[in-house]
């Protein structure tokens, strides 16, 4: 698993490290039933506060790319290879949603409407 | 502590380490010596003692162990490149092994003091159980006292080869990669297979405590050893056990090179696990195929067995580059 972080990027570093996880579960690289490394180590491995890499971890958590589990820690569910992408695209499309001012419902009926 | 200490000392840990316990474990003996029946049981089966010899002669057994066990230490001395891992080693391999033989020896006749006949020996179990916990303290003791490296010893100088191939790396960018690598289920079932009487004993509870204090102990080591995780990242590579220790880093100003090679176990490193393999190379060699390997600045080489080796060798390259030039 490759995660890169860039302090200089507007985007929070929380972000980049789900979207690192994200980008190795679509490539196959992260497999269903793997495990991600634990939060304390990747925090100590790219020097950043360990919190940061818990929202990181929490946010592929609420999308269901990953499952945390007490004692085994963040294990890749088995639909995060079909949803890891889709997923990264959804947060850039809500972003714009968000910039255009687009309301929960608006920005889902669009979405139904795209998919029927 | 000078280099020339440095070649000494472990030196000295493996010839009088088990020379130190020999000559407790004969005094220990002579003080005793007119207890012992004579004949004295030295070998005990099913039906209790069936093998015997004269007092005189289990003397002499007791140097068995640590002229053997300072054999082994010498032998690898002599043949391996030193590094701190190699003299801890040899220094707990010959102080251990010798530990083991005489605590054995001398706790099984300690037990047929005032005897009149030696049939009547007490099978050694409970002096196998001390024997096997002397052995670890005292091996313990050995390695801690050998010698550690020189520190910066391995520091490397001087830029990457310009050939080696690398990941893109911004100036400020933060990146790790990291992977979990474990021995092949091959190597495991064997593993398994071989401790299978062992389970089966411990299992219908007619292990003796020695028996099942061996399994305990195999077990442990075999969690430690068969896997573990694996970083590269701003701090260098780190191979880490599931259990905390063992732990191998090599730190970033250590890393001369690194690449991606390929690994046979057997051919290259006469085994799986924490292994010292032919040419100076050690390594956690854990299954056969694609690993990742580090030279440092002193010319030692380290691999471990991971998959993604190429890329983990690709972003150490660059995180030494950036680092380095």
């Amino acid at each position: 698993m490759l995660v890169r972080v860039d302090p200089g990027s507007p985007e929070p570093i929380y972000a980049q490290i789900a979207a690192g996880v994200r980008r190795e579960v679509a490539a196959g690289r992260l497999r269903s039933g793997e495990r991600l490394p634990g939060a304390r180590d990747l925090a100590a491995a790219l020097g950043v506060n360990l919190h940061t890499v818990l929202r990181g971890y929490q946010e592929l958590r609420d999308e269901g790319v990953v499952e945390l589990r007490r004692g085994r820690g963040a294990v890749v569910t088995d639909r995060a290879p079909r949803i890891a992408g889709p997923a990264a695209a959804l947060r850039a499309f809500v972003a714009e949603a968000r910039r255009a001012g687009l309301s929960a419902a608006e920005a889902a009926a669009m979405v139904r409407e795209e998919m029927s | 502590m000078t280099g020339r200490m440095r070649v000494i000392v472990p030196w000295l840990l493996v010839l009088g380490g088990p020379a130190a316990v020999g000559l407790a474990g004969l005094l220990l003996l002579l003080g005793f010596r007119d207890q012992l029946p004579d004949p004295v049981a030295v070998h005990w089966g099913a039906d209790g003692a069936d093998g015997f010899a004269s007092p005189d002669r289990a003397l002499l057994l007791v140097w068995t162990g640590p002229v053997a066990g300072a054999a082994f230490g010498a032998l690898t001395l002599a043949v391996y490149r030193a590094d701190q891992a190699l003299r801890r080693h040899a220094a707990s391999l010959a102080t251990g092994f010798a530990t083991f033989v005489t605590a054995v020896v001398v706790g099984s006749l300690w037990q047929q003091r005032g005897l009149a006949d030696a049939t009547a020996a007490q099978d050694p179990d409970l002096v196998l159980v001390v024997a096997l916990l002397l052995t670890l303290a005292f091996g313990v003791g050995a390695a801690a006292l050998a010698p550690g490296d020189r520190p910066g010893a391995a520091v490397a100088t001087g830029p990457v080869p310009a050939a080696s191939p690398r990941v893109p790396l911004g100036p400020d960018e933060r990146v790790a990669w990291s992977a979990w690598t474990a021995a092949s289920p091959a190597v495991l079932t064997v593993l398994a297979v071989a401790l299978l009487p062992l389970a089966a004993l411990a299992a219908a509870g007619i292990a003796p405590l020695f028996l099942l204090l061996v399994l305990l102990l195999v077990l442990v080591l075999t969690t430690a050893t068969m896997s573990a995780r694996v970083w590269v990242d701003q701090r260098g590579l780190t191979v880490r056990s599931p259990l905390g220790w063992p732990r191998h880093w090599v730190p970033l100003a250590e890393v001369a090179a690194a690449a991606a090679v390929d690994v046979h176990p057997l051919r290259d490193f006469g085994g799986w696990g924490y292994r010292i393999g032919r040419g100076g190379r050690s390594g956690v060699v854990l299954r056969r195929g694609p690993a990742l390997e580090v030279t440092r600045g002193d010319g030692r080489r380290f691999v471990v067995t991971v998959d993604g080796a190429a890329e983990a060798a690709a972003l150490l390259t660059a995180l030494t580059a950036r680092a380095r030039g």
